[in-house]
């Protein structure tokens, strides 16, 4: 059934120098531009209820997963954790850095995307860095009021293979690639006379979707993630702040929005149950909330998991097509089919449309909330099960408790 | 543990099957040993999955790469 176009988008094409993308947006899609919001609610929420990186928030099952990857991945994310350990370091004191160059006063908007393009960024966006979404821990760090949105495509061909460690593969090089860019980026626009922050893709400043959203780079999807025109959510993405005059973009209306809940292809082939079909309102936004708990003990044993991304057919077949077959047939492009919906789940076999991997209630259970908070649960249970504990078990967890203080939260990590 | 072919409406009238996991793993097994390691393998595995979503849709693959058209008729179900 054909349907009606209500506004067509007009992109970039995928790559420097190819020829830009329209795509329709059929009319029983179109929403708002961006995300529908309720712009007092946000605020109110960062303000009574600030938001802290998972990286501290979750800590305890983040260190946790160290204990249930394979021997293939573990030893991967160490290698990974070596060769991005000074690529996140230099992006932490990259603000404190002085201009090289004489600023002009001049717009610097196209000179920088094209730039990023020239580096091989995939997607660039340029707005207000929006300072509610801050991190509790990073509020002070953050310095320059202007955010380029910058999204770098990860690897086509792997991707497809999720999940998988070659896939694996793709989505940690992808932020090693990502680090060393971001350095050039930042040297370029110093080197144009301002400052140039870089907030990492593994110690993040903010849940950065929102201000992609903002740039009109994409709407969120049903999976959480950001779902850009040309490679949906096969993006990695970071920001960088400056003082350099730009302009700002305004967000899009793609229509993925509506789309997401037509579709329902990630929802429906989860394997933890983790995506819920419809959207709800969460800190003034109205976005299809993940179930963290039941994500996370797939993502950790499953190389990454991620069939969310698989599945999702803006990631597989961009959106020019999807839209395109939507507005011609009605139909979502690949719905129902083994193509799109199957994925091979490590030693479990092959899982076609409507087949889902079965997990036992135990898989679910997990450490919770930081690592002291876990570590106190632990000792409530204890008191509870066994009673009083002894004088040395009381000094064993104190000395634990201390060497988490003493140790600090990290802000770092690489989702 | 995959179900018998499966078949389904496409465009109101014609009723066609659509590849199986068997079919798309030869298909894209050839792919990969024909082209991996060659300039244009992004570009046909892109277009092989896109071919092959037109194809189980019932919709023309006059967009799609002829080389990957040709590995689309050679591994499609055979109705």
């Amino acid at each position: 059934m054909t349907k009606t176009v209500n506004h067509v988008v007009t992109r970039p094409g995928r790559k420097h120098g190819d020829a830009d993308v329209q795509i329709p947006v059929a009319q029983d899609l179109t929403t708002v531009p961006g995300i529908r919001q309720r712009d007092a609610d946000v605020s109110f929420y960062s303000r009574v209820y600030p938001q802290e990186t998972q990286n501290i928030e979750k800590a305890a099952d983040r260190q946790w997963v160290w204990s249930v990857y394979t021997e293939e991945t573990l030893i991967h994310r160490k290698r990974h954790d070596e060769l991005n350990e000074p690529l996140v370091d230099a992006a932490a004191v990259s603000g404190d850095l002085e201009p090289t160059g004489t600023p002009t006063g001049e717009d610097l908007t196209e000179a920088i995307r094209l730039k990023a393009r020239e580096l091989g960024f995939g997607e660039s966006g340029f707005t207000k860095f929006d300072r509610r979404y801050t991190y509790t821990g990073k509020k002070r760090w953050v310095k320059y009021e202007h955010a380029i949105c910058l999204a770098l495509e990860q690897d086509y061909v792997q991707t497809q293979s999720l999940p998988s460690m070659d896939a694996e593969f793709a989505h940690f090089g992808t932020y090693e690639i990502e680090g060393a860019l971001l350095l050039d980026l930042a040297d370029h626009i110093r080197s144009l006379g301002y400052h140039a922050q870089i907030h990492s893709p593994n110690d993040n400043s903010a849940p950065y979707i929102p201000m992609f959203v903002a740039a009109g780079l994409g709407q969120l999807g049903a999976n959480g993630q950001l779902l850009s025109p040309h490679f949906g959510s096969r993006a990695r993405i970071a920001i960088i702040t400056t003082d350099a005059p730009v302009t700002y973009d305004e967000p899009i209306d793609y229509g993925l929005h509506q789309f997401c809940q037509v579709c329902q292809i990630c929802v429906n082939r989860c394997p933890g149950r983790a995506l819920l079909a419809e959207k709800v309102w969460w800190r003034g936004v109205e976005k299809n909330k993940l179930i963290y708990e039941r994500c996370r003990p797939v993502m950790a044993r499953y190389d990454g998991c991620a069939v969310c991304m698989k599945v999702c057919p803006i990631q597989r077949f961009g959106a020019p097509a999807v839209m395109e077959h939507y507005v011609a047939t009605g139909e979502v492009l690949g719905k129902g089919t083994d193509l799109l919906e199957g994925y091979t789940f490590l030693e479990r076999g092959y899982f076609g449309p409507g087949e889902l991997p079965q997990f036992d209630r135990q898989f679910f259970e997990i450490p919770h909330g930081r690592n002291e908070e876990w570590l106190f649960q632990q000792f409530k249970e204890k008191l509870i099960n066994e009673g009083l504990p002894s004088e040395e078990e009381i000094v064993g967890f104190a000395k634990q408790v201390r060497n988490i203080l003493v140790k600090g939260n990290s802000t770092i990590g690489d989702e | 543990m995959h179900a018998d072919p499966t078949v389904r409406c496409s465009l109101g009238a014609e009723v066609q099957e659509m590849f199986e996991k068997t079919q798309l793993d030869a298909l894209f097994g050839e792919l990969d040993r024909e082209w991996r390691g060659k300039p244009d393998f992004e570009k046909l595995s892109r277009d092989a999955h896109l071919g092959i979503a037109y194809w189980d849709a019932g919709r023309p693959l006059d967009r799609i790469d002829p080389r990957v058209v040709g590995l689309i008729e050679k591994h499609k179900p055979k109705g």
